[in-house]
């Protein structure tokens, strides 16, 4: 399978941006390290000095910001801890939710109404929201408030921001595994094992594990794309993965800089540069979340063809009607039709 | 049988208002320091439900630590982030409407093209979106000296730019579902058999295939506004505009947090009740929301 997907050529386009932009920032830090120097100032033809922040006309290709480092940079710089923070908030997202899932298919059916009502009412609750407001004292207020006293550093920080994003949406996940095995077990073949004595181990080694394999990857690259569209809107909301510290930019202007520099920062504290005379600067990281989500997308359209094109037993209604099914969010319905 | 129907929604609504309540719970944990404790967390529930029983003695606190009533300062931002949202998801669902029926009017060939070509549009980020609209005002501003509408709503209440640009994602996907749920309907034997007897192609899909459709269409319509609810936090920060997403954030003490997130699954409840009821009463489906 993984042969064909590589094969696909809008899966490759997708994975070959997406690895590659994280493979150039890991590949940076080694070799140069993660500070991003400040740059002298430029003189332009005629020997003036130029005023920064630089266009990218300036300084190409992509300019400076306003504390006058070279954004290019600080983008490459950032990406690995957007993408990788993404990357494994994906991972942790899914693995726990496949396996709860199917504890609650085989153990807790009698459960399964009400758990799927509060699960809705999470839905209700917009992610965006309930994160910030989970993450607002750790990251923003607390050592905003108390400097002195805020007893925890940046790791502690990274933690408990991954932690929360990775909690927040495991009920709906595993609600959703759950609903794919209830699918899978609905199957004829299933009712000829149960004849025949199956086990649940049998159940899960034989038959789900079959048709959930492809069902994980589609799934971890959708959640991906939720993830950066999280990390990018809890940015805006001033909540940068591993917090923030207050520093004075080149306009002696007080100023959130993210700690890492990763692109949730830099989108947020950027955003107000549209309205000055400056308006490329708040583009570039928007432009670079956009480039991101839009190759897991095509990851996501070349894996489903390629799912689809594979052999022509059952495998594939099952696949193409989740993709439907689950657009966008997580959440799939229960029909009832009239009798 | 309405009975039944309303019983089983009411329940429905009560589920969702407990699992809200267990939720902001948990935030009251994060709020000071981090108290992982069931012990808290109790308390922060108990505290919460008393308080939405007494909704009318509810207080804000400002930064100022001054207290005032709740109300009536809760409705303005409450009816403005309402009617914004409102607005931006009957506009998505006419545009929808409106671009599959143009959409497949036109030869087959490129109806397929444009399906394809806004499957990637639709993941566009709505923060690129945002970022875009706002830019092209500054731009003609700069150019003409025309501001085409107030970007920032700080005094004056702007809803024209907010509510296009917010139903812009929404449009492109309730166009695609709509679309691939039309394209099934028209593989059904009726639709041979209502186009044999002379019907106006207008007609088949405005009086047969979209009340056939709406059904499917409105389980999607579901996730349409859970999409929405998640955008307009950002949209409302980034244009500045005073609604309740600013009110949360402004007074983020839990039963406020409860009561105006209840307050806001209202309406949303109402109308896809409304809808329900519509459905089953024109096709004789019955849709679970």
């Amino acid at each position: 399978m993984l042969r064909k997907l590589m094969k696909n050529p809008a899966f490759l386009v997708g994975f070959v941006f997406l690895f590659g932009m994280f493979a150039v920032s890991i590949i940076y830090s080694i070799g140069w390290g993660n500070e991003v120097p400040k740059m002298d100032l430029l003189k332009d033809g005629e020997g003036n000095f130029l005023k920064a922040p630089y266009s990218p006309a300036e300084y190409p290709p992509l300019g400076t910001d306003n504390f006058n480092r070279n954004i290019l940079l600080l983008i490459i710089v950032g990406a690995k801890y957007t993408i990788g923070a993404a990357l494994v908030i994906t991972l942790c997202r899914v693995i726990p939710s496949v396996v709860l899932g199917m504890i609650l298919h085989f153990y807790l059916k009698p459960f399964r109404r009400i758990i799927d009502s509060i699960v809705d009412a999470a839905n209700y609750f917009p992610p965006t929201l309930l994160s910030f407001l989970l993450l607002n004292w750790i990251i923003l207020e607390g050592p905003l408030i108390n400097p002195e006293g805020f007893p925890y550093d940046f790791l502690d920080k990274l933690l408990f921001y991954l932690i929360i994003l990775i909690i927040i949406s495991i009920p709906s996940l595993t609600l959703l595994f759950s609903n794919e095995y209830d699918k899978i077990m609905k199957q004829e073949f299933i009712d000829s094992s149960k004849v025949l004595g199956a086990s649940k181990r049998h159940y899960i080694m034989n038959h789900i594990r079959p048709f959930i394999l492809p069902q994980i990857l589609l799934v971890s690259i959708r959640e991906f794309m939720i993830v950066m569209l999280l990390i990018a809107h809890l940015g805006v909301l001033n909540i940068y993965i591993g917090g923030s510290s207050l520093e004075k930019d080149l306009f002696e202007n007080p100023f959130f800089v993210s700690l890492s520099n990763e692109w949730s920062g830099l989108l947020g504290s950027w955003w107000q540069f549209l309205w000055t005379t400056y308006p490329w600067i708040p583009f570039i990281p928007v432009f670079f979340f956009t480039l991101t989500i839009l190759s897991a997308k095509l990851m996501l359209i070349g894996a489903t063809r390629v799912m689809e094109t594979m052999g022509n037993d059952n495998r594939n209604a099952t696949v193409q009607e989740e993709v439907f099914n689950s657009f966008q969010g997580k959440e799939t319905f229960e029909l009832v039709h009239k009798e | 049988m309405y009975i039944k129907t309303i019983g089983s929604m009411a329940l429905k609504f009560v589920f969702v208002v407990f699992g809200i309540i267990l939720l902001t719970g948990l935030i009251g944990l994060f709020n000071e320091g981090i108290d992982p404790s069931l012990r808290l967390y109790m308390v922060n529930i108990v505290d919460i439900s008393s308080s939405l029983f007494h909704t009318a003695s509810l207080t804000i606190t400002n930064e100022a630590n001054n207290t005032y009533p709740m109300f009536p300062a809760f409705w303005e931002p409450y009816f403005y982030s309402m009617s914004i949202f409102l607005s931006a998801f009957l506009l998505s669902v006419l545009l929808g409407i409106l671009l599959a029926y143009l959409t497949h009017l036109l030869p087959a060939r490129w109806s397929k093209f444009i399906i394809r070509a806004t499957n990637l549009l639709e993941s566009t980020p709505d923060i690129f979106i945002l970022i875009v609209m706002q830019y092209s005002v500054i731009f003609i501003l700069k150019e003409t000296g025309v501001l085409l509408f107030p970007i920032v709503g700080s005094q004056d209440k702007v809803y024209f730019l907010p509510i296009v640009t917010l139903s812009i994602l929404p449009t492109i996907m309730l166009f695609r579902i709509i679309y691939l749920l039309v394209n099934d309907e028209y593989s059904k034997p009726y639709v041979d058999l209502i186009k044999s007897r002379g019907m106006s192609k207008h007609s088949i899909f405005f009086i047969h295939i979209l009340r056939n459709i709406s059904f499917s269409l409105l389980n999607h319509a579901k996730s349409i506004i859970l999409f929405l609810l998640s955008s307009l936090i950002v949209f409302e920060r980034l244009f500045n505009i005073y609604g309740i997403t600013h009110f949360i954030l402004s007074f983020s003490q839990m039963d406020v947090i409860c009561f105006s997130l209840i307050m806001f699954y209202l309406p949303v409840f109402l109308l896809l009740i409304l809808i329900r009821l519509i459905i089953d009463r024109k096709t004789g489906q019955k849709v679970v929301i």
